[in-house]
């Protein structure tokens, strides 16, 4: 249909040229939405000031949760660094022992039958040691290595570099005799698995990953 | 140790690992310890003295070799040295709660801590001497309130120092030496009511000052500080990460709120009386509020011109434009409900703790313009009104279990929770009203399903009457279920049987004749009468199409056709 007024409209588009185009949508992202991250309620025993680097001053808050969640704090302002969730380590073990250790440059963690080595500075996993038993309490010795003590009540010393069970002292439990059991070493590259009869004769599979 | 024995701590010195461990005989525990000193090289000694009840009762075991647990139903606290096997006791007051050790590896210093609901204190002790004799030192005295918190650090000239993190994030810097504070911080933070958990990194400076900075976990709520020289650096709203449930809450609307008096005058009245109560409203509104509308005009279409930014509301109970401002409020796992703002990135409002123990939330409403209603497994409401931060009422019954809630319309604006209450004395099911009566006038048939114990579901229509104290829980015998079992139910109101022919499922279709009498699902159907649907009208066959008669039910064998019983009517 033919505008009647067509020179009308003409000028009437040449007027809204004659003011440059101001609107500008504002794109409201992150103004809108937000993502708030937590970690949840500080264990007393795992909670601690540490060096990441142990050459350098500065130093992150380290903290283990009731969410069981392991978490580093940079203290100049409260952002989370690094956190990582060791929840499913502790399913069907006792969830009151778990602990976070620190150790040079590292942060262990204690969950469930679990050991795990966390850099200390940006939350890799550097090793992760299953052992047959639940955890009930780890220190860090002068060598860095990790004495942990199992709910059987034996005593293993796991290597702090590699995450290998160095010593294994059974000779506390006495008289008992452990059922047949296997271990499973986590070494990066090859997985070991080891079983152990009454008789104590060893036989040792490997598996390379 | 063998596998009775219950492994606790472990304790790692140089020398030797210490493994602290409780022995169970008969009805308690003794303590025990094991010392390991290389491959086959332990000794495990019983402390034939200790009686630990649990395991729960022991406190501590740490640097610098001690362990610490409490005796005697918590009267006496036993300090043990690992190395040199010494042990002390020291009785524990009445009303203690709460004990903690503070301690670093490399220093023969330590300090307990003590906290009663009302007041907490501290003693320092030592371990000295070859034979690591445990012995108390000093006293700090107490301070009238608590939780508060203490760590230990050591600081980059070597010595320890124990630091006391008290309310409003004051705190106070102990050396060993002497039960005063070496260095006090005041705080002004109105957020720390009280200090939980803390750890501390104290700085020694050169002209006998120090720099603190601590990390505090507050109390009631469960946030957390960075406290750099009694002054809060930053917070962490770690309360938010207990959240278990949560509602939105719309915030008022400026331009209804004012004349929502006047639209319900108008509701109220015939056509015509609105209509003049509406033309007076709108001729008021253009005299009182025209000219400064008019005025504005001019300088609201240039500022759309010339791109200036659009105020937006930030603050305040209001809601934006385009409505995204909305408040959430959510209750927490520790018993306590927080308000967030949604469009101030999550910022919390406020706060409200300890409200409900256990948190075992039946219903969650908003049941008015900002007020919000909770119902609790036990029976206990709590009504808040968000956009103050408020309670604004609280009720405990007693002896009532909620089993269900649900929304129904009040009284004006506001709604009220309706919950299915069991009684526990009585295990009598009724109804019971949360925030305030029905609306009675207006049609309030409500039909509720409730499922018994074993398994099945009742219909019921909870009548309404005048007065809806105690509102009547009726049988609907038209539209709802019902099991044969009613008679085996022992915590359902009583009710009238029924007489009438009973449905157990009420059927969509027709089923099929020859299944009448098997169970479809499973269930026996005993007195159950399915009602016989009436077969539709057949089409009569020709002679030719007329099937076998077997095949046919006998009910549906057809009679043979008027058209050929006559056949001299054809034609």
């Amino acid at each position: 249909m033919r505008l009647p007024t067509a020179s009308l409209s003409r000028l009437l588009s040449l007027s809204l040229l004659a003011l440059p185009c101001l609107a500008v949508i504002q794109d409201e992202a992150y103004e809108v939405d937000w993502h708030i991250p937590l970690v949840g309620l500080s264990a007393p025993a795992s909670t601690f000031f540490h060096r990441p680097q142990p050459d350098s001053k500065a130093s992150l808050i380290y903290t283990l949760t009731d969410k069981k969640v392991l978490a580093a704090i940079n203290p100049r302002d409260g952002a989370i660094v690094w956190r990582h969730s060791i929840a499913k380590d502790v399913i069907g073990y006792d969830a009151a022992s778990t602990k976070a250790r620190p150790a040079e440059g590292k942060v262990l963690s204690a969950a469930g039958s679990t050991l795990r080595a966390w850099d200390a500075t940006d939350g890799r996993l550097l090793w992760a040691a299953e052992l047959n038993e639940g955890i009930k309490d780890v220190r860090v010795s002068k060598e860095q290595d990790a004495m942990v003590l199992c709910a059987d009540g034996s005593v293993r010393k796991v290597d702090g570099v590699n995450g290998d069970v160095i010593e294994h002292h059974r000779d506390l439990i006495g008289q008992y005799e452990p059922p047949p059991h296997l271990i499973v070493w986590l070494p990066i590259t090859k997985m070991w698995i080891e079983t152990i009869f009454p008789t104590h004769s060893i036989t040792r599979q490997t598996l390379h990953m | 140790m063998d596998r009775n024995d219950i492994p606790h701590a472990l304790y790692y010195s140089p020398d030797a690992t210490y493994v602290v461990s409780l022995l169970p005989q008969d009805a308690i525990y003794r303590v025990q310890t094991t010392t390991i000193r290389g491959i086959g090289k332990s000794d495990t000694k019983t402390l034939s003295g200790s009686v630990v009840s649990n395991l729960r009762s022991i406190i501590f075991v740490g640097g610098p070799g001690i362990a610490l647990w409490h005796e005697d139903n918590g009267r006496t606290l036993v300090l043990l040295s690992l190395k040199g096997q010494s042990m002390s006791t020291t009785p524990v007051p009445e009303g203690v709660i709460r004990i903690e050790c503070h301690t670093s590896p490399s220093h023969d210093t330590f300090l307990i801590s003590f906290d009663t609901l009302h007041s907490s204190w501290a003693e320092i002790w030592k371990i000295e001497g070859e034979h690591q004799i445990l012995s108390k030192i000093h006293d700090v005295p107490s301070k009238p309130y608590s939780p508060t918190s203490w760590s230990a650090s050591v600081a980059s000239n070597g010595e320890i120092y124990f630091t006391w993190n008290l309310r409003s994030g004051a705190s106070e810097i102990y050396s060993g030496s002497s039960n005063k504070p070496v260095y006090e911080f005041a705080g002004n933070s109105t957020e720390i009511q009280a200090a939980f958990l803390s750890v501390s990194e104290v700085i020694p400076r050169p002209d006998r000052t120090f720099a603190l900075r601590t990390f505090l976990t507050s109390y009631p709520d469960t946030n957390t500080h960075l406290i750099l020289n009694g002054a809060v650096s930053w917070k962490r709203p770690e309360s938010l990460a207990g959240l278990k449930a949560a509602i939105w809450v719309e915030l008022l609307d400026p331009t209804t709120e004012e004349v929502e008096g006047e639209l319900h005058v108008e509701e109220s009245q015939n056509v015509l009386a609105a209509y003049i109560h509406r033309v007076k409203r709108h001729v008021h509104e253009l005299m009182v509020y025209g000219p400064a509308w008019a005025a504005n005009l001019p300088t609201r279409i240039i500022a759309e011109f010339t791109g200036a930014k659009t105020e937006t509301v930030a603050e305040g109970k209001f809601r934006d434009a385009f409505g995204f401002r909305k408040l959430i409020v959510g209750i927490t796992s520790n018993g306590g409900i927080v308000g967030i703002d949604f469009s101030q990135r999550g910022k919390v409002l406020w706060s409200l703790f300890n409200l409900f123990t256990p948190v075992d939330i039946k219903g969650f409403y908003e049941i008015g313009k900002g007020v919000v209603g909770v119902v609790t497994a036990q029976g206990r409401y709590v009504e808040v009104d968000v956009f103050e931060g408020k309670i604004t009422r609280k009720e405990s019954p007693p002896d009532v279990t909620v089993m269900s809630t649900s929304l129904v319309s009040g009284v004006g604006d506001k709604k009220v929770i309706m919950a299915v209450v069991k009684s526990s004395s009585t295990g009598e099911i009724t109804v019971k009203y949360y925030g305030g009566e029905i609306n009675t006038s207006a049609a309030n048939d409500v039909y509720l399903t409730i499922p018994d114990s074993f398994g099945d579901v009742h219909g019921y229509m909870v009548e309404s009457k005048v007065h809806t104290r105690n509102p009547h829980l009726r049988y609907d015998t038209n539209q709802l279920t019902h099991s044969p079992d009613l008679h085996r139910q022992k915590n359902l109101l009583l009710l009238p049987p029924r007489t009438r022919t009973n449905h157990l499922h009420a059927p969509t279709h027709p089923p099929h004749p020859n299944r009448l009498h098997r169970p479809r699902h499973g269930r026996p159907l005993r007195h159950v009468q399915i009602p016989q649907p009436k077969p539709p009208p057949r089409h009569h066959p020709t002679h030719r199409q007329r099937r076998h008669r077997l095949s046919v039910p006998p009910r549906l064998r057809l009679r043979r056709s008027p058209l050929l019983r006559n056949p001299s009517s054809r034609g």
